[in-house]
């Protein structure tokens, strides 16, 4: 667990994407999050897309804004390329802009995230002091949606004991 | 393009050229980039699926990502954008489809079963409901609409219909020797009657007449079978052949081939009206669409669908020519 979170600190340190509740280092000051793991081509996919846009749908927009980091990975190419960054930057902002969608991207222009990530998306939970505490890739299970909304918004609660959704 | 491209299209080339004599292509082009619209980091096109231009050149566009039709003038400049998020009038999912024709714009929606329409200012103007999915759609010089629409998972059939959506003929593209075939196509309508249908999971173009009589019917991409594999039980095609086709002033139906092709949506065949393979070219970079305007110039995309690229096509025997 230690390395993933040394991992994702880098990764976010290195993304340069302002406010996020995880500035930097390994411990992840600020409270609950979730990582959104979107692989960039299926956006163009109605099916694939439709659990990002369902999840969307049930966090409101200030939540999703405030506590959800999105990473946009993309499966061809081993090596960074600024013109292929650029391609999928453009593609998150058309499709989120349409959507209403106001989670904040990065592009994996690493890769590292890709085997964590199939095709469609994947939402990962971290808490500051346990890391990743949950991951999910669709379908959802019954329950999983309203699951994540609790969890970011419970920011400091205790609630994973109690619910049966973090078993 | 790199040095690998440059390499490759040459062997193309070569072989295209070597071909001639046992009947296969004669001509090849060369590409000359006039116009770029969109780009990497640019607000402009997210992922655009189709384009259509107008009789004053003006260049429209379907952009499946953000919902919408946009119209850019002549020279690339955005002019205004349509339609946003949704399934009520004017309203697109992931749009798919557009073509412009005299003063109305057609564009529709993956998976839908309308047809929404626009004016050239792209004022919305109506839904048309269509008998199925709508996978493919052309317009004829008199205002008719010929549209490929598909009811269940095999093959689609063509609808011949009026201007305000009325039917008037369909014909049916299944296959008696095969029921259960999956595949789907594209289609060009030609000025003078019939249409040309390119098959995206088989290696076969065809020219028919608007009462659906086979006139010809060709293999662009040489003719192998596509196999199919299992998925989930069901036996689908595996590679794609006709990614799209497009037709210009003069009646030419160009072929770009799907990941069958030597190079994936960068070889594009064309054929003289009469079913005859007479050129043959190879994209700098892979398209998912080709389209001919009115001066014979061709579109495709470039950068994953955020970028449009123009090219005028010059017969390389013109080029010599010029030289001598």
């Amino acid at each position: 667990m230690q390395s993933i979170k040394a991992f994702l600190a880098a990764f976010l340190a290195a993304a340069a994407v302002s406010g996020l509740p995880a500035a930097a280092g390994e411990s992840f000051p600020g409270g609950r999050f979730a990582l959104v793991l979107i692989d960039v081509d299926s956006l163009s996919c109605s099916p694939c897309s439709a659990p990002l846009e369902t999840l969307c749908r049930a966090v409101p927009p200030s939540v999703q804004e405030e506590r959800i980091i999105g990473i946009l990975t993309y499966q061809d190419g081993r090596t960074p390329d600024p013109k292929r960054a650029g391609i999928v930057r453009t593609k998150w902002t058309g499709y989120s802009r349409a959507g209403g969608i106001r989670i904040r991207a990065s592009v994996d222009e690493a890769h590292v995230f890709n085997r964590m990530n199939g095709e469609g998306i994947t939402v990962l939970l971290l808490d500051p002091s346990a890391g990743i505490i949950k991951r999910w890739a669709p379908p959802f299970p019954p329950g999983a949606v309203e699951a994540i909304v609790r969890f970011l918004l419970a920011r400091e609660s205790p609630i994973m004991e109690a619910d049966p959704c973090f078993r | 393009m790199n040095t690998k491209h440059v390499f490759l299209c040459f062997v193309l080339a070569a072989a295209l050229t070597a071909g001639a004599a046992a009947g296969r292509p004669s001509e090849d082009f060369k590409l000359v980039e006039d116009l770029t619209i969109g780009g990497p980091d640019k607000d402009e096109l997210f992922l655009w699926t189709a384009v259509s231009v107008d009789a004053d050149g003006n260049i429209y566009f379907a952009d499946a990502l953000d919902c919408s039709v946009k119209k850019f003038d002549p020279a690339g400049r955005f002019l205004k954008k349509a339609g946003r998020k949704g399934r009520g009038p004017g309203e697109f999912e992931k749009a798919v489809g557009v073509a412009v024709a005299g003063e109305t714009v057609y564009a529709w929606d993956v998976y839908g079963r309308t047809v929404q329409v626009f004016d050239r200012e792209l004022v919305f103007q109506r839904t048309l409901t269509m008998p199925g999915t709508v996978g493919a759609f052309d317009v004829f010089p008199d205002g008719r609409l010929a549209v490929a629409v598909r009811a269940s998972i095999g093959l689609p059939a063509i609808f011949i219909l009026s201007p305000d959506g009325t039917k008037s003929r369909v014909i049916s593209l299944a296959d008696p020797k095969d029921p259960s075939r999956i595949d789907t196509v594209g289609l060009v309508a030609d000025p003078a009657g019939g249409f040309t249908l390119g098959y995206l999971f088989s290696d076969r173009i065809e020219r028919r007449t608007e009462n659906g009589d086979l006139i010809w019917t060709k293999t662009p991409i040489g003719g192998r079978p596509v196999e199919p594999e299992n998925v989930q039980g069901l036996r689908v095609p595996s590679q794609t052949c006709v990614l799209s086709l497009a037709r210009d002033v003069r009646g030419r139906i160009y072929v770009l081939g799907g990941n069958k092709a030597v190079h994936p949506g960068r070889d594009v065949f064309i054929f003289s009206p009469d079913g005859i393979i007479v050129g043959a070219f190879c994209l700098p970079e892979p398209s998912h669409s080709v389209y001919f305007d009115r001066q014979d110039r061709l579109y495709v995309s470039a950068d994953g669908g955020v970028t449009m690229k123009r090219y005028r096509l010059v017969p390389r025997s013109a080029e010599r020519a010029s030289v001598r």
